[in-house]
């Protein structure tokens, strides 16, 4: 046998492989040192140096929301939140408190000592910190400036907030824990609620107990939090809404009659603007974080405008549309803290945006929408109301200049202040007749009824569908041998006809003055059923605007389900009845492009939104001749809009001396709105539902201006369930001329000398 | 190679020895004789045998290393020279060496008498440490574990010293038997190994536990047991090893839960159960291939606030100071020092001082692979020290012994003409 020199025997060879065997043992963890510190070194210095630096982050100053003359809407004011931890609040505080003195001092023999004996030392010296404890809660209340018993009220409502809250975390954990057993061990598997109670982090956080004090008194609470425990005080300046509510005075000298007074009544105004301004939410959500991170996901770049808890976000409307540019950046110091060094990023105040709205004349129109002033509520004159007398109205109304498309005044009612979002938002939310926290003005879509008459028309003539020669007789019903349907509205209620009222086939101009749903019947077979949706969506149905203020709808325009349109819904739409629906800013958007013979701009309720305009080329003629009609609906005796009649007698609709007024009532059927016990929206007559509201939706679309020169503005007022459009809606459009006179819109004419003053 | 009272020119050749009984079975030999063979006059020591100045030198740049390390780890706001930690650590290192020269002198075998005295006495302070109601000044739990004797300046960890009083009671053991060629004669060394391993699991010290294992087979295998048993025993522990689980704590089963996850790339621990490792790879990667400078390296490990850097992790601070260079360059020391323990027990024909070199290399392996293993993320975390250059006295005093043992077995000449010990034709 050769013997291998190196390897002489068999111990030697066990040796070699056991040599072999820590070499082997090395290979990975180098090979692993090398993939760390080559390939992974860059990535892994980097993150090792982040420790390096401390950023601190230092508050920015949200924008303000100005209207169009400047007048701040909603600003941020330096404000401090008073806050205490969890423990302190629970006042188990004390109890470790305690626990820690008797640990002190029996520091050798407390692991020695049983459970009970520990219990009763601590037991010994609670009493002690429980009553230092409540001292302190006073001396926190006479800081505060309030009552013990608030604050102690305060306290309970955190309590059970963060119980409510523990508890549904909890039942979900144990659930989720529950189903995760049950699955791997693909048998049900019961668990107890106790294996999964954790603190959530409610329990270990810091709550707000006093919100929004000043400077003076954060100071003084600053020196408290020396003495007591867990006191924090957070730098969280407050939204103001400085025009939220308002007492106004409303001259009700040119009302009609019968809620006509020579005194001005004065109403308060409670949440003005809310719809458009938004709110803000005082809680961050993991949304909100997931939107804007601190670093971004992909290059890592820091955002200074991130999201952190304790931040205040704008919900709804202009605070949240325009969130990003009104948020600022925040600024940052960075401490090197191995040199020590400081550098200082200063913040960036958020961008103001600036509203096309002027705030006093937004605030006389939902003066007038208020059911208090008389003419937002059900009255005897308003004839057949569907709801009891004196039940308020909701609605909206807008009010756009003609010339720029800006939007001047949008109300919408019922509206609400942010207290009454804190306080019972369940009145704001789950309403579903009211419906408080929908815009109206812009969120929800209504059969436009009489008031797409003009627009239609215009379409008809333009596209050649229709010639304006061509006269049409009123015969009461569309269909020769069909005496109940497509019924002119005059054969419904007076079963007469137009043409036997004024003795002869109707021209356009006439056929709007008297809302003749005959001539528009043939209008609308006329265009056919895709000319019908063109027109539409020529004058901006189905579509937003892009206003920047929270969710708008398009309004609809085709069948659910997208079933194309038949003529007997061209027929239909001809009179703005079958499927189609838009809001009331369509509809001033619609009359506006009227007004500006074809050219259409779209609405705009920010100062900084760039205009979109397009020119729809209506025919010269038909505009000319729609105007007079549109005139003369509301000046001659049989125009829809011209009359009120009442108890006392009749008046004009339109009262403003020395302006020229055109417009166009409209009457649209709705669909009724049934709801369930548990107040739910459910289909028309469901067993068991509750019909709450029925009725038609009152319109009137106004546009005015001095005689002579292009209309000025654009106002559209539509009153839900209220029944005909120029004994509810007329009205109010009245009283809006006349809160544009009063703000210096339009001039002021004396009636008697008929010239400006 | 200037060697002392040796023969210039060789070392072991046959026939310039006197033959001697040293090998023999020690109740071979009748009592009087035993006396009148021990060599009386200095024994001729091989002092120039380059493996032992090679281990020497690899120890010393280690605990250098080490001490270095541990000076960093203080931070970057310390005035003084050293860190005292630092200092303390130079101050055992100085202790372990002269502990280690005293191991040197006595002829090994002499020292193998008292083997079994060693390992008794090591597990009675390991039974002493597992007493209830031993004062906690004498007996305080560190992490929650009682592993330390307090004793005023300093304090005692006695495994440290159980694991060469281990591989020397079983060396002893093993030296002139074969019966381990059995299958059942796997059940006394077994048991030798059992023992202190159970008193050090439940102190509890897992890590320091598992290193026996290797130990032990390492030892049987130099030995010369069957590979087929080897083989059989381990394939066993591995499949059996994953029953063990749930008998572990529950911090030992977050640990190897925090790696898997880890691992998997979920990073949903990583403030608890998975910081310390998380902390050691990034500060392990940020070293790059030099290293960093010396104030932003003290900066870097400060402010990341590595858990146990002076001790456990404190390979992290090795590479992250001198870079993937500096990592190599410290995996090339041990494997220069287990080429040399290596050498130490081939060139050695002594079964006793073979088997006692291969365990304390195996130990000492084992230790640095499993601590290594952790510091860049490829084991779960455990409480093993990286030998010579983590801080800690017991565990330094106890490598040095190590290497004067280690020294011992190289500069002792044969003493005569043996027997192949662990020479089996059968089995390889």
């Amino acid at each position: 046998m050769k013997i291998n020199p190196l390897l002489p025997s068999m111990f030697h060879r066990r040796l070699a492989l056991l040599y072999a065997l820590m070499v082997v043992a090395f290979l990975p963890i180098g090979a692993k040192l090398g993939w760390l510190t080559v390939v992974r070194g860059d990535e892994l210095r980097a993150e090792a140096e982040r420790a390096l630096v401390r950023h601190r982050w230092t508050p920015t100053v949200r924008g303000h929301v100005l209207d169009r003359k400047g007048r701040v809407l909603a600003q941020d004011t330096p404000g401090f939140d008073i806050a205490v931890d969890y423990e302190v609040i629970t006042e188990e505080w004390a109890l470790r408190q305690a626990t820690a003195d008797a640990r002190a001092a029996n520091r050798d023999a407390w692991l020695a000592l049983s459970l009970e004996q520990r219990e009763l030392l601590i037991a010994q010296s609670l009493p002690e910190h429980e009553r230092a404890l409540q001292e302190m809660w006073d001396e926190f209340a006479r800081v505060g400036g309030v009552d013990r018993a608030t604050i102690d009220a305060r306290k309970g409502a955190i309590l059970a907030e963060v119980r409510r809250v523990a508890s549904s975390v909890w039942a979900r954990a144990r659930e989720q824990r529950q189903e995760e057993l049950t699955r791997r061990a693909r048998r049900p598997v019961e668990v107890s609620l106790a294996e999964v109670v954790r603190p959530i982090r409610e329990q270990r956080q810091a709550h707000v107990i006093l919100r929004n004090v000043d400077d003076g008194t954060a100071f003084a609470f600053r020196r408290l939090s020396e003495r007591m425990p867990g006191v924090r005080v957070i730098d969280a300046g407050a939204r103001q809404y400085p025009y939220e509510t308002m007492r106004l005075r409303i001259a009700r000298d040119t009302f009609p009659a019968p809620v006509r007074t020579e005194e001005p009544i004065e109403v308060e105004l409670r949440g003005v603007a809310t719809h458009a301004l938004g709110w803000m939410r005082e809680r961050v959500f993991a949304e909100d974080i997931e939107r804007r991170p601190m670093r971004d996901r992909a290059s890592g770049a820091i955002d200074r405008g991130h999201y952190q808890v304790g931040d205040h976000v704008g919900q709804s409307g202009v605070e949240a549309a325009m969130e990003d540019s009104l948020r600022g950046l925040r600024g940052q110091t960075t401490l090197h803290l191995d040199t020590g060094e400081r550098e200082e990023t200063p913040a960036e105040p958020g961008h103001d945006v600036r509203l096309t709205i002027d705030i006093a004349l937004q605030a006389r129109v939902q003066a007038l929408m208020t059911p208090e002033v008389g003419l937002a509520q059900v009255a005897e004159w308003h004839r057949e109301p569907t709801l009891p007398i004196g039940s308020p109205l909701n609605g909206a109304a807008v009010v756009l200049d003609v010339q720029t498309g800006e939007i001047l005044a949008m109300v919408t009612t019922p509206t609400f202040t942010r207290e009454d979002l804190r306080d019972r938002p369940d009145a704001i939310f789950n309403d579903p007749v009211n419906n408080p926290w929908v815009n109206r003005a812009i969120g929800a879509p209504y059969p436009p009824g009489s008031i797409a008459k003009a627009p239609l028309i215009l379409g008809a003539v333009t596209s050649g569908a229709h010639r304006l020669g061509h006269a049409i007789e009123c015969t009461g019903h569309f269909l020769p041998n069909r005496r109940d349907v497509f019924r002119c509205w005059i054969y419904k209620q007076f079963n007469t006809t137009h043409t036997a009222r004024r003795g002869g086939a109707l021209h356009a101009p006439e056929a709007l003055s008297v809302s003749c749903n005959i001539y528009f019947y043939t209008i609308g077979r006329a265009l056919g059923p895709s000319g019908v949706e063109e027109w539409y969506r020529n004058f901006g149905v189905g579509e937003g605007w892009g206003l920047g203020i929270g969710p708008e709808s398009g309004g609809f325009l085709g069948r659910i389900g997208g079933a194309p349109l038949d003529v007997g819904d061209a027929i239909n739409m001809g009179i703005g009845q079958g499927p189609v629906a838009w809001t009331p800013l369509h509809a001033a958007d619609a009359y506006a492009t009227i007004a500006r013979g074809g050219l259409r701009i779209v609405p705009r309720i920010r100062t900084d939104a760039p205009a979109h305009a397009e020119d729809l080329r209506l025919d010269p003629e038909a505009m000319r001749q729609t105007l007079e009609g549109l005139r003369m609906a509301v000046t001659e005796r049989d125009g829809t809009g011209s009359t009120l009649t009442h108890a006392s007698g009749s008046e004009p609709i339109f009262n403003v001396p020395g302006l020229r007024v055109y417009g166009k009532t409209g009457t649209a059927q709705a669909p009724a709105i049934w709801t369930n016990d548990a107040n739910e929206l459910v289909p028309a007559g469901t067993p068991g539902a509750r019909l709450r509201v029925e009725g038609d939706h009152s319109w009137f679309v106004v546009l005015v201006g001095e005689p002579g020169a292009t209309p000025r503005y654009s106002i559209a007022v539509m009153m839900e369930y209220a029944g005909s459009g120029g004994r509810v809606s007329g009205p109010i459009a009245n009283q809006i001329i006349h809160a544009l006179v009063e703000e210096g819109y339009l001039p002021r004419v004396d009636a008697l000398a008929g010239r400006a003053r | 190679m200037s060697t002392l009272g040796t023969t210039p020119g060789g070392t072991n050749r046959p026939g310039t020895t006197p033959a001697r009984s040293f090998d023999r079975p020690r109740g071979a030999v009748p009592g009087n004789l035993r006396k009148a063979v021990r060599p009386r006059t200095i024994p001729r020591l091989e002092l120039g045998r380059p493996e032992a100045w090679a281990l020497v030198a690899c120890s010393l740049a280690l605990a250098l290393l080490g001490v270095s390390m541990i000076d960093m780890s203080g931070g970057s706001s310390s005035a003084e020279v050293l860190h005292p930690l630092a200092m303390r650590q130079a101050v055992f290192l100085g202790v372990g060496l002269m502990a280690g020269l005293a191991c040197v002198l006595p002829h090994y075998r002499w020292l193998g008498r008292f083997a079994w005295i060693g390992y008794a006495a090591t597990i009675a302070l390991l039974i002493f440490l597992l007493i209830p109601f031993v004062p906690s000044w004498l007996v305080a739990p560190r992490n929650g574990s009682r592993g330390w004797i307090d004793l005023g300046p300093a304090s005692l960890q006695p495994s440290e010293l159980a694991k060469v009083a281990y591989v020397l009671a079983l060396a002893m053991y093993l030296r002139y038997r074969k019966n381990y060629r059995t299958f059942t004669g796997f059940i006394p060394p077994a048991i030798i190994t059992v023992v202190p391993m159970a008193l050090i699991l439940v102190q509890p010290d897992l890590g320091t536990c598992m290193l026996f294992i290797p130990t032990l087979f390492a030892m049987l295998v130099a030995a010369g047991a069957r590979m087929k048993h080897i083989v059989l025993v381990v394939a066993m522990g591995l499949v059996l090893a994953p029953f063990s689980y749930p008998l572990l704590r529950p911090h030992q089963k977050e640990r190897i839960v925090a790696m898997v996850t880890r691992v998997q790339g979920d990073y949903s621990r990583a403030d608890s159960s998975q910081y310390q490792s998380l902390k050691a790879i990034t500060l392990t990667g940020a070293g790059g291939v030099t290293g960093l400078d010396a104030t932003h390296s003290r900066a870097v490990i400060e402010f990341n606030a590595l858990p146990e850097r002076h001790n456990d992790m404190i390979f992290v601070m090795v590479v992250n100071r001198h870079g993937l260079i500096g990592g190599l360059g410290v995996l090339g020391l041990y494997l220069v020092w287990f080429g040399c323990a290596t050498t130490i027990a081939a060139r050695c024909r002594d079964p006793f001082g073979r088997l006692v070199a291969v365990g304390l290399c195996a130990m000492v392996a084992a230790q640095t692979v499993v601590n290594l293993g952790v510091c860049v993320g490829l084991l779960p975390v455990t409480g093993v020290t990286l030998p010579f250059v983590s801080y800690g006295g017991s565990s330094l005093v106890a490598l040095f012994l190590t290497v004067g043992l280690l020294v011992n077995i190289s500069i002792r000449p044969p003493l005569g003409p043996m027997r192949k010990s662990f020479e089996y034709a059968d089995d390889d």
